[in-house]
């Protein structure tokens, strides 16, 4: 079967790109530990909206999310942090977007959501709802507020 | 309508020019996107 | 080719009926940027609410257009390349059912009982005669495979060592894609969402609900875009002037389309919960197998209109994109076409960062999303659809266009408001601003505590593309509208341009053969969803009960009366 010789170049081409795609991906997980939410099963405990704090730079925050907040709603805590967010739904699918630290999970009813970030920077960052949940979607928004620790 | 030649020549230099082009668009997109990735990790 | 009366007065129905539906599908989109701006600061315009009017403008333009018009010009392929009509009786089933279902769901829509956007996500619970509505137009849209399926056999018996013409591929493939994608969805409406919406089950899967609905949710886009990729491939040479490159890749592309356009659904999911890591990646893989064939077709397009370009005396590396019949009145369709491809090239490029695994993290769910698949579906998708819907009408009714002159230009209207508005959403998106969001209540609203006035340079850029592309749009529906009211002035024709094909390539029955690339579909569709509905079922809790889209509160739980 005779395949054009451009064709057979365009397809080595569009190959090599998919693979150094690939290699960038894998090499920024293994650097950055950028990846994907972690998938954990149902478990009801994850249910009760609250803060733990682990020691003075380590934190679990449990988000429930629900029509038309996200419960806890401000969450404190000190420059330097790693945040372990678990994230579920009380009702209808929600977004969970922290734009600024490449958080970005949906809320679903009956699952569990995980994400991990260190927050290096002080700041207030938006938590933005960006799924629809009905007529009270525009107003759901949540923040974490990440100050220098003898600050309150 | 003309009759098609035995060896009609032509090379697509620039179909290929425009394909490289296409390419190192994506590129730059997709690692500008990629820095921003890693600059909010 | 002569058609019958029948034949022609289904095929302007299909036509018509939709183009008739963008005015409000259309004029819901230009509402969207109005609202996200913060030019109101209000739920409702009108008497219709932002997510109500969001609804219509995705199930109209993204459902009811692109089926509509997927069958009415896959009646006119199979017809024109076969020189037979396919059997009236199941052309007209087909399309009541499709009108019927349309019907209900407009009905539903326009009552406000079924806000919940084109996606319908459980437990956001619609009006059951809602995802009745939706089954009723998939079904009829699976009327025609079979037909057609009869129409190539038989064809196929009388010229076993003749290529299949590749626009009849083309159509075979892209509805075998849809048949088998449809399966998913149509037992998601079915069996999960209509006996849970009317309170028979008390309570859905999620998960599982969103997964089946992901599983037809990509190769949907495929749907779209095949009809787009045959013009593109043997329509758009000819009326450039020039030959297809190589019919061979054309063959390449679509087969791959055929094995890799389902077992990618979990790239819509890459947010979600239960659903492991491993299971996202391997999808991640084969999308990028999915976005190969759209290289191969980028390269063969490209060198088609070099060849057309060169034939009319154009030198060097580039002049051939000058020597092209870009406003040429009697060429419009290669406007129409020119404009969508040269959307679809940023649409392509963020398509593809949006299925790389972990950059997802930073567009999904944002306004980047819509920037991107605006460049997509609304770009050569719509510009396809609307330019060869005006081409068959007016050749089958044997009508001269209305306003010709406007005709040349409105893809290059629309292509600018596109690119204005998508570059807007692109930006805000990077900057945070979330998708499917009434922004003007309080984001874009300086009287509320979540003001962000970094998203207004983005909202107002995306409002001046919206208006454009309204304009663009409206223009459009003048000119197909006034096309069907003006006189005949010849004898009406079905008449496809066809393209030649530049390399005589012989027959390859690798590449005119389905068995092996279904078997192949088949096994590769197992091998990506098995796992993920394994993973979906192991950590799932509870499913949910209904809900309304205004009331934190769950539905009772009592048999509803379905009332119309």
């Amino acid at each position: 079967m005779k395949i054009d010789k451009f064709e057979k170049r365009v397809l080595i081409i569009t190959l090599s790109v998919i693979g150094l795609f690939i290699f960038s991906l894998l090499y920024a997980k293994n650097k950055y530990q950028t990846d994907l939410p972690e998938c954990l099963p149902y478990n009801k405990v994850y249910t009760e909206p609250r803060i733990n704090k682990l020691d003075s730079t380590t934190y679990q925050v449990f988000s429930v999310a629900s029509m038309w907040q996200f419960e806890p709603g401000e969450i404190y805590v000190p420059v330097g942090s790693e945040v372990d967010f678990y994230l579920t739904s009380k009702d209808v699918v929600h977004g969970f977007n922290i734009a600024q630290k490449n958080v970005n999970m949906m809320a679903v009813y009956g699952s569990i959501n995980k994400t991990t970030v260190k927050f290096d920077k002080p700041g207030v960052y938006d938590i933005v709802c960006h799924e629809y949940c009905g007529v009270g979607h525009q107003s759901m928004r949540a923040q974490v507020i990440v100050n220098y620790p003898t600050a309150k | 309508m003309e009759p098609q030649e035995k060896k009609e020549k032509f090379i697509p230099t620039g179909a290929m020019a425009f394909f490289i082009a296409l390419v190192v668009l994506s590129l730059l997109f997709w690692y500008g996107i990629y820095s921003l990735m890693i600059e909010r990790s | 080719m002569q058609v019958s009366k029948t034949f022609k007065r289904i095929i302007y129905l299909e036509l018509a009926i939709p183009v008739a539906l963008l005015i409000i599908g259309i004029y819901h989109g230009l509402m969207q940027t109005v609202y996200r701006a913060g030019v109101l600061h209000q739920t409702s315009f009108l008497k219709l609410d932002y997510y109500q009017g969001l609804t219509l403008h995705g199930v109209i333009n993204a459902l009811v257009l692109t089926t509509f018009f997927a069958v009415a010009f896959g009646h006119a392929t199979m017809a024109f390349y076969f020189k037979k009509e396919p059997n009236k009786k199941l052309m007209w089933l087909s399309f009541w059912l499709m009108l019927t279902g349309v019907l209900l769901a407009a009905a539903t829509m326009l009552m406000g009982k079924a806000s919940v956007l084109y996606t319908f996500y459980p437990p956001l619970k619609a009006h059951p005669l809602f995802y009745l509505g939706a089954a009723l137009l998939i079904v009829g849209s699976w009327v025609p495979l079979f037909d057609w399926v009869r129409m190539y056999n038989a064809w196929k018996k009388e010229n076993p060592e003749t290529k299949t013409p590749l626009a009849v591929l083309g159509t075979l493939i892209n509805f075998i894609i849809w048949f088998m994608c449809t399966l998913a969805v149509a037992y998601e409406v079915l069996v999960l969402l209509i006996p849970w919406s009317m309170g028979w089950t008390k309570t859905v899967n999620v998960n599982l609900a969103r997964t089946l609905f992901w599983f037809f949710g990509h190769a949907l886009v495929y749907f779209w875009l095949l009809p787009a990729y045959i013009m593109f491939y043997t329509i758009l040479p000819k009326v450039a002037g020039g030959k297809l490159y190589s019919d061979l890749a054309g063959r390449i592309a679509l087969f791959l389309f055929l094995i890799f356009s389902i077992p990618v659904g979990v790239h819509h999911q890459y947010s979600d919960p239960t659903i492991t890591r491993g299971v996202k990646f391997f999808h991640g893989l084969l999308t990028y197998g999915v976005a190969i064939p759209s290289f191969i077709t980028a390269f063969t397009i490209a060198a088609s209109l070099e060849y057309a370009g060169r034939k009319r005396g154009a030198k060097g590396l580039f002049g051939w994109m000058g020597k092209l019949p870009y406003l040429n009145k009697d060429k419009y369709l290669f406007g129409y076409f020119i404009c969508g491809l040269i959307l679809f090239v940023f649409g392509g490029v963020t398509g593809i960062i949006n299925s790389s695994y972990s950059l997802n993290n930073v567009v999904h769910n944002t306004a980047w999303l819509p920037g991107h698949f605006h460049m997509t579906v609304a770009g050569p998708v719509f510009l396809g659809i609307v330019g060869m819907s005006l081409y068959l009408y007016a050749g089958m009714s044997g009508k001269k266009i209305f306003m010709p002159s406007v005709n040349a230009i409105i893809p290059y209207l629309w292509m600018i408001g596109m690119l204005i508005f998508s570059f807007g959403m692109s930006w805000g998106g990077l900057r945070g601003e979330p998708r499917r969001t009434n922004l003007g209540i309080s984001y874009l609203n300086p009287e509320s505590a979540q003001f962000r006035p970094d998203w207004v340079p983005t909202t107002t850029i995306a409002l001046l593309g919206g208006f454009i592309m309204f304009l663009a749009g409206m223009l459009f529906v003048v000119v197909f509208f006034g096309t069907i009211f003006k006189k005949k002035t010849e004898e009406g024709q079905l008449d496809i341009p066809v393209a030649e094909a530049f390399h005589d390539e012989k027959r390859v029955p690798l590449f005119d053969r389905f068995k092996p690339w279904l078997a192949a579909m088949v096994v590769i569709i197992l091998l990506a969803y098995i796992p993920a509905l394994i993973n979906v079922n192991k950590n799932s809790g509870p499913g949910a009960p209904r809900y309304n889209i205004d009331n934190p509160m769950p539905v009772e739980n009592k048999t509803e009366t379905v009332k119309p």
